[in-house]
């Protein structure tokens, strides 16, 4: 039983890393995974930057959206950990 | 394990990767400064990106097979080929292999494995030193930040220890020395323990899910952290629990099985770091002296 399920853990491994080595083959593919999986201001940047590279300006400005709010997030979050480090201005 | 990169091999270069393949002058060589085996291997033999992925692909099955001759030396034939197998096609993997610039990552975990391999089947001590020597300095050359892996200094650490299970006692003492150093100081040595150290990522398995950062040191709860997780290990090591290679990536790095595993570690470019940290689990999990 012990083996099945080994077998099987590993089987599972090998199709996540097929399908995690596909979000590799472009800088677009790498970048639209990340703002899925980890949607961080550095994720949407790159994201839009490699859009604009594609020559795909409409999402390019679709993705603008997100962006905004997480650089007001950004902002917030500079100011508190100023606040909480009691560094003068 | 050629089924689950196949998707590589038909991949360009994105982001780093220029640093590996499109190196046509010496600046470009200079430019890749801290992977400087790479980039001059590149500047010489002028790969496409499918024989550098191919080549990746190579290097991960190379060290998976001196991960799996270390192991059958010193744990069961069961424990090796699962260690093995997990090695090969755990998804964690899959940026040291898919991102070219993580070529260093594959070479100095090469290096170490090759070393280790002479201490363990090679006879002449001396001979065994010396390639452990040249492999260390080979190591450093594949990537500059390798200095402050302790899986590179493993043989050293085995030779002169005598012991490989000291390998976690030496990775907390590292990474507690990466934690007291203040990074405007030590900014360039503290962000490599950083980057390299197992056990450093493993503390950011306990605290990133909790929405904290260990980017910042030195501060109150990293040292918890540290102190926990090194508690917990000597309370396993005391009771002699054996952990394989296979229970620890399932069981103690769940969140590396699903896609990026956010926030653990921060979107992609990050992943490959984890790589030589999987062969310490690996090693660690079934090496511990009885």
């Amino acid at each position: 039983m012990r083996r099945i399920v080994c077998v099987l853990v590993l089987l599972g491994y090998a199709v996540l890393t097929h399908q995690r080595a596909t979000d590799y083959q472009s800088e677009l593919a790498i970048w639209k995974s990340a703002t899925r999986a980890t949607p961080t201001f550095r994720a949407w940047i790159n994201y839009r930057n490699a859009l604009m590279n594609a020559g795909r300006l409409d999402d390019a400005i679709l993705a603008c959206g997100p962006l905004s709010r997480l650089v007001s997030l950004k902002i917030e979050h500079a100011m508190l950990s100023r606040a909480c480090l009691s560094v003068p201005p | 394990m050629v089924w689950a990169y196949w998707p590589t091999l038909s991949a360009g270069t994105i982001y780093e990767d220029i640093y590996v393949v499109n190196v046509k002058t010496w600046a470009d060589v200079i430019q890749g400064w801290w992977l400087p085996q790479p980039t001059l291997a590149s500047f010489l033999l002028t790969p496409t990106p499918f024989t550098a992925h191919l080549g990746n692909i190579g290097l991960h099955g190379l060290n998976g097979l001196f991960l799996w001759a270390i192991l059958r030396r010193l744990a069961s034939p069961v424990w090796a080929w699962t260690a093995l197998t997990a090695f090969w096609l755990h998804p964690i993997q899959t940026e040291a292999v898919a991102y070219l610039a993580a070529r260093g990552e594959l070479l100095v975990a090469l290096a170490a494995l090759v070393g280790l391999s002479a201490l363990l089947f090679v006879r002449s001590a001396l001979l065994a030193a010396g390639i452990a020597v040249l492999m260390m300095a080979f190591g450093l050359l594949c990537k500059l930040s390798s200095g402050a892996s302790l899986l590179l200094w493993m043989p050293l650490i085995g030779l002169t220890v005598g012991r490989l299970g000291w390998l976690w006692a030496a990775e907390g003492i590292a990474v507690l020395v990466a934690c007291s150093m203040q990074p405007h100081l030590f900014a360039p040595l503290s962000w490599m323990a950083r980057q390299s150290s197992a056990l450093w990522h493993l503390a950011r398995l306990v605290v990133y899910p909790v929405g904290l950062s260990l980017e910042t040191p030195p501060a109150v709860w990293p040292w918890l952290a540290f102190g926990a997780l090194l508690l917990a290990m000597g309370v396993a090591i005391h009771s002699r629990w054996r952990v394989s290679a296979l229970w620890v990536t399932a069981a103690i790095l769940p969140r590396l099985v699903i896609q990026q595993p956010a926030p653990l570690i921060p979107g992609p470019f990050h992943e490959h770091h984890v790589y030589t940290t999987v062969i310490g689990v690996c090693l660690a999990g079934v090496t511990w002296p009885r």
